[in-house]
């Protein structure tokens, strides 16, 4: 019985937080891709901060990728090539895009 | 490295906490279900060793529900007969007084020669000596010979034994295990008692071992030369 209690108590509390994880992720993303998508560039400051705690649940690669094209998008930023900071910030939204579909529960996903 | 190092520290510390709710059982005593799921949960705690672009996070929380899910499963099977036989299945009798249902043997895929291997594993070498067989929900095989083949019994010999208690360990290595106390009746006085009556001392003591009807063994430690 204190077995059976153990375990309802693990498979609901790993439940809850597998749901609280994928809701975390969705509304970063959400807001990174939000953020991505204006003028301001801000979305490298915004991804530094959230970065650490996404890489607890993606894929480091999918991190790792995001992280290389804000790098390069700093890059041309400081070096007044606003043209090529602009393909890379469009590149950052095409990843997080991509992260954000793969998360989604989705037949396609599931199958 | 030292990720790799980290990681492989907490899941073992994961494996060894899911191991023990998921409770004792030796290989050949799981069910085909729970070998299963126990195979599962090896392969996907070694996924994020072997690779650490995986998040750590995705195994244990896999390893959990499927830990989880098979003690529920196991105490539903309990309360439930109907559940039980959908989840473990039935024994199945294959031999009945020393005629083989070959009916069963289809239904199991179980060939002659596989029956022929399982009886002489319980050194039985003819079917004829059989009065039922036996295949039980994990796949092993249990026999039950016609009443003159069986090996004589102490009932049959009319013979009276001693009656023996349990033995348990009441010293290990020196310290003494009080938790056993209860088992073989044992308590600090007779203890003592039984450690004046041999001339010892309880750091000296091996091994000593009490079957609650007065019966003691007593292995003292080599001296260190």
């Amino acid at each position: 019985m204190k077995r059976l209690v153990i375990s309802v108590i693990i498979l609901v509390s790993t439940v809850l937080f597998a749901l609280w994880g994928n809701l975390y992720i969705k509304n970063s993303l959400n807001e990174l891709i939000e953020v991505s998508k204006r003028d301001d560039y801000e979305i490298y400051e915004l991804w530094q901060e959230k970065k650490e705690r996404l890489s607890i649940m993606l894929k480091h690669e999918d991190v790792d990728e995001v992280t290389e094209e804000a790098e390069n998008m700093k890059f041309y930023l400081e070096d007044g090539n606003t043209e090529e900071a602009e393909n890379s910030k469009i590149k950052i939204t095409s990843l997080l895009d991509s992260i954000l579909q793969g998360e989604k529960p989705n037949m396609g996903n599931i199958f | 490295m030292v990720t790799t190092i980290i990681r492989t520290v907490i899941l073992y510390l994961l494996l060894i906490i899911v191991m023990r709710v998921m409770g004792k059982r030796q290989i050949g005593q799981l069910q085909p279900g729970e070998l299963v799921i126990t195979i599962m949960i090896s392969e996907i705690a070694t996924i994020p060793m072997q690779d650490n672009d995986i998040p750590m996070l995705h195994s244990i929380i896999s390893v959990l529900l499927l830990a989880s899910l098979e003690v529920i499963f196991s105490a539903l099977s309990m309360k439930s007969i109907r559940l039980r036989s959908v989840f473990q299945g039935n024994p199945l009798i294959i031999i009945r007084n020393g005629v083989l249902d070959q009916k069963q043997l289809k239904r199991l895929r179980f060939t002659v020669d596989d029956l022929q291997e399982a009886l002489r594993q319980k050194d039985v070498f003819n079917i004829e000596d059989v009065q039922f067989a036996v295949v039980e929900t994990d796949g092993s095989l249990s026999v039950l010979l016609k009443p003159d083949k069986r090996a004589a019994t102490v009932k049959d010999a009319k013979a009276k034994p001693e009656n023996t208690g349990l033995p348990c360990t009441v010293i290990s290595d020196g310290k003494i295990i009080r938790s056993s106390f209860d088992d073989c009746m044992m308590n600090d006085k007779k203890l003592q008692g039984i450690l004046k009556k041999n001339n010892a001392q309880a750091k000296n003591i091996l091994l000593m071992t009490y079957d609650g009807q007065g019966n003691t063994h007593i292995v003292k430690k080599e001296k260190s030369s």
